[in-house]
């Protein structure tokens, strides 16, 4: 055996500790990936020679990955200090790779928080391949996935209800009034009135008056002015109709 | 000088036959209002002597004149108008 530099985790590491380590390592990239949607390198820091190992399926597919492979993945997560020939380094390096594709697979899978509302077709690519004799974990999606990942995150949010037109043309304030009536006279005299003169239209005192609003007067609504004793008063005979054609 | 045409279209202008609408403006309120009000319901005047009434003619303000009634007709009696 090698002397190796001291592993990443003692392979005493208890039950879980693995997992939370792994889950640990790979958040901040899985993490910024799944909120972003776009392609992230997970950069390698050691020097083993890879093979590329590409997983393209559903969200809902398992994460396989060959036994060599395994081996410089599991090395890549340790940084290169570990001795795969060691039983010890080479149980703890298995535990490692399980529990890194378990986590992985969790994230992706359609059971994974951040992918939970997307399709089980969303087609997604974890890829591990060589560069510069370093080992790099590609992760990336496709605009569909990148989508649907985006629409999770920013949550679901109801649009309004619909107002009517006329709810929404409530607050608007018009001017209401009584059309009077009618005379009918020439430009002549129109022209040649001054103040004092005195004009009589068609209406009658007693007559239902139609109302007028916003200076219309085809709102349908009629009214009387009437005096009861308490001051002169506009009393609404028939309620404008107020429609929205 | 005045043109004779300028007579010719002076005379058709003044026997030009119009219609004075008067139009009494008693309340301001919001549509919200208005489609509450109901028949029956009434909406105090100050004064009718106090209520401007508009004269339009085809839809212009020309005049604004007090309500007054000349026998069983309403009427306004012109308080201020346009120049001619």
């Amino acid at each position: 055996m090698s002397e190796a530099p001291e592993p990443w985790l003692p392979p005493s590491a208890v039950e879980g500790e693995v997992e939370r380590a792994v889950a640990a390592f790979l958040s901040p990239w899985v993490k910024d990936w799944l909120s972003r949607g776009d392609a992230v390198r997970v950069g390698g820091h050691s020097a083993p020679v890879g093979e590329d190992l590409c997983w393209f399926g559903s969200t809902g597919a398992a994460v396989g990955i060959t036994p060599a492979t395994r081996t410089k993945f599991g090395m890549a997560l340790v940084d290169g200090q570990a001795d795969p020939d060691n039983p010890a380094d080479r149980e703890l390096l298995d535990r490692l790779i399980d529990a890194a594709l378990a986590d992985l697979a969790g994230r992706l899978g359609s059971k994974g928080e951040a992918l939970g509302v997307c399709a089980s077709d969303i087609r997604s690519i974890l890829r591990f391949s060589p560069e510069n004799e370093r080992w790099h974990l590609l992760l990336s999606l496709d605009s569909r996935a990148r989508i649907a990942i985006r629409k999770a995150a920013a949550g679901h949010h109801p649009a309004p209800a619909l107002a009517s037109l006329r709810d929404a043309v409530a607050p608007e304030r018009v001017a209401i009034g009584c059309h009077i009536g009618r005379a009918a006279l020439s430009a002549g005299e129109v022209a040649g009135l001054a103040p004092g003169d005195l004009i009589t239209f068609d209406r009658r005192l007693a007559d239902d008056l139609p109302l007028t609003v916003a200076g219309r007067i085809d709102a349908g609504g009629k009214a009387k002015i009437v005096d009861e004793g308490l001051g002169p008063a506009v009393r609404i005979i028939q309620a404008a109709e107020l429609q929205c054609s | 000088m005045t043109k004779p045409t300028d007579g010719v279209s002076r005379n058709v202008l003044d026997n030009l036959p119009v219609t004075v609408e008067a139009i009494l403006g008693f309340a301001e309120m919001t549509v919200g209002e208005l489609g509450r009000l109901a028949p029956g319901e009434t909406v105090k005047l100050v004064s009718l002597l106090g209520d401007p009434v508009q004269l339009r003619l085809n839809g212009a303000v020309i005049a604004y004149g007090e309500l007054v009634s000349v026998g069983d007709n309403f009427a306004v009696r012109i308080q201020s108008i346009a120049p001619a």
